[in-house]
């Protein structure tokens, strides 16, 4: 799975046009929501946050999986003309190529790819990309992102 | 998803083994799969090489999400496959590098051998397949929202843009035998599934409870055939062929049957694929109960419908459950228990009373689903599916997307 974090507010709110834009939101139901950087809540949260400091968000799309043919599931309204991206890099781009004619604007990072145990409910990172090496290792909680204090969760490496 | 290449060659499998070797080779059943080297499908093609080479191959296991540890360690526990994994001395497996950590720890008292090479992230696309946009640096490419196909990266990288070659095997001596379909006289290995040999001939069996990635389970008797010799009708997909066998797929009695079959199952629930998101076939999904009602110009059904309605299920954030769409044909069981070695789903219940549930009967996100999605990936009909949510209005009022009101 594919592990990301979100981007801060302020990054991503500096890349919308309070003015033009009409905005809807399509988020991921898979690694980004386990990775707790989408899901239900974050998606609700960051389009209230939005509509509070006055723009336009008109609705939002949560998907089984962003980076698949499945985004076409969401029927966007006539409208809108931006789309933010709560998923991994992936899906974004999975976006992008699908819906050219819209500004896409990503919320989150990639950080690495990861392995889980959904009984544990841990993550943690195991190939991380450049610029987060210092990321092999960590660990961190479902659908939070918290940061584990140990990293001794799934001691994969154990063995070596 | 995660994109990986093939990066050794069955030469270089071949000499990381020996004859001695007890093998067991698995696959994950998600990123890898759409990538073209893992499931079902290619670990058959690879257990036949190794054993037409003479090598000792224990058997095959489809993980739902080989990079969920846990899911990988009850695969290895499973009654029935504990023996085998634990006869084993070598684990081939089938999954990126990220999930081959993983495995190398579930399995560290065996030797684990890996076919891939992970390079980033990317989409499936429906033109062109699966590209990659996100490269790892090692790759040395850089990001690419058009992606970059397989193919080239392939060339590109030095690895195989596809499965081992089964050319490059020796030849598998199979015991054939000689049978009789429809009149038509066919050649096909000895013990095959009949259902697998009328398909690859092509002629088609209308089935619901078969599904070549599960055991056989002959419970929706839609397959039924006449073998030249037998007293009763048989499934199918649970008959396995043999030398002489005189086979009638499709006559008048037969599709009588099934036709029968077919408008029970309509009158036995709800089936209205107006509001169902499997109803409308599309490359990504489409309803088989309604392919085969609609093949056999079924427009009503001569028996009364069961109006008693079930509540839906839509606790879990990525699966709807809604048992007024199943016909009991117990794939998503066995997907449960097979593929993603939970058995978190069964029947419960006895007779007209018998529905699917989750745990001990009770909300799906209450039991131990890991939304691994191999149940919602084996279901017929829009009883499991994935979960579409539109949220708007003032309050960001969820609705579900192909269906009623949350």
């Amino acid at each position: 799975m594919i592990f990301t974090k979100a981007l801060k507010y302020e990054d991503i709110k500096k890349n919308l046009d309070i003015e033009n834009d009409v905005i809807t939101i399509i988020g991921c139901e898979t690694c980004a929501r386990v990775a707790g950087s989408g899901g239900e809540e974050k998606m609700k949260v960051l389009a209230m946050k939005l509509r509070s400091e006055g723009y336009n968000v008109k609705d939002g799309y949560m998907v089984p999986t962003v980076c698949t043919p499945k985004i076409f599931f969401a029927k966007l309204n006539k409208d809108v003309n931006t789309i933010i991206s709560l998923a991994c890099s992936a899906g974004s781009s999975n976006l992008e190529r699908s819906y050219s004619e819209y500004k896409i604007i990503e919320s989150t990072e990639d950080i690495g790819l990861m392995v889980t145990d959904t009984d544990k409910e841990i993550i943690k990172v195991t190939m991380p990309y450049s610029g987060h090496k210092n990321e092999l290792g960590n660990e961190y909680d479902f659908y939070t992102g918290n940061k584990r204090e140990n990293n001794n969760g799934l001691p994969i490496w154990e063995v070596k | 998803m995660i994109i990986s290449l093939r990066s050794i060659s069955y030469d270089d499998l071949k000499n990381q083994l020996s004859k001695d070797d007890k093998i067991v080779i698995n696959s994950c059943n998600t990123c890898i799969k759409s990538c073209g080297i893992g499931g079902l499908q290619n670990m058959t093609v690879l257990e036949n090489m190794l054993l037409a080479d003479g090598y000792n191959v224990l058997g095959i296991d489809l993980i739902s999400i080989g990079c969920s540890l846990n899911l990988v360690e009850y695969h290895r526990q499973d009654i029935k496959k504990k023996e085998m994994y634990d006869e084993a001395t070598v684990i081939i497996t089938l999954i990126c590098e990220d999930g081959y950590e993983g495995m190398k720890y579930v399995f560290k008292d065996k030797k684990v051998i890996s076919i891939t090479k992970t390079l980033g992230t990317g989409n499936f696309t429906m033109d062109r397949g699966v590209v990659l946009t996100h490269p790892f640096e090692s790759t040395g490419l850089e990001k690419n929202s058009e992606g970059y196909e397989l193919d080239e990266v392939a060339e590109k990288l030095g690895l195989f843009e596809d499965f081992f070659d089964e050319d490059d095997a020796a030849f598998k001596d199979e015991e054939y035998v000689d049978i009789i379909i429809d009149g038509e006289e066919v050649s096909a290995i000895k013990n095959q599934n009949l259902l697998c040999v009328c398909e690859e001939n092509g002629i088609e069996i209308p089935h619901l409870c078969y599904n070549e990635e599960l055991s056989e389970a002959g419970v929706c008797r839609l397959c039924l055939v006449k073998i030249e010799g037998r007293k009763d009708l048989v499934p199918a997909c649970c008959t396995h062929v043999e030398e002489g066998m005189k086979i009638t797929t499709n006559d008048e009695q037969l599709n009588k049957y099934r036709r029968i079959i077919l408008e029970l199952i309509m009158a036995s629930q709800n089936h209205n694929c107006l509001t169902c998101s499997k109803g409308i076939p599309t490359p990504l999904y489409n309803c088989e109960l309604q392919r085969l009602i609609r093949q056999f110009g079924i427009e009503k059904s001569r028996f009364d419908e069961n109006n008693e309605f079930m509540p839906v299920d839509n606790s879990s954030p990525v699966i709807v459950h809604d048992p007024n769409k199943c016909i009991l044909c117990g794939r998503c069981v066995r997907a449960c228990e097979e593929i993603a070695g939970i058995c978190n789903i069964g029947f419960i219940n006895r007779g007209s009373e018998t529905v699917v549930a989750a745990g001990l009967n009770v909300d799906m996100n209450q039991s131990d689903c890991a939304a691994c999605m191999a149940c919602v990936n084996a279901c017929p009909t829009g009883a499991l599916t994935e979960k579409v949510i539109h949220f708007t209005g003032k309050d960001w009022e969820p609705q579900k997307v192909y269906c009623e009101q949350m």
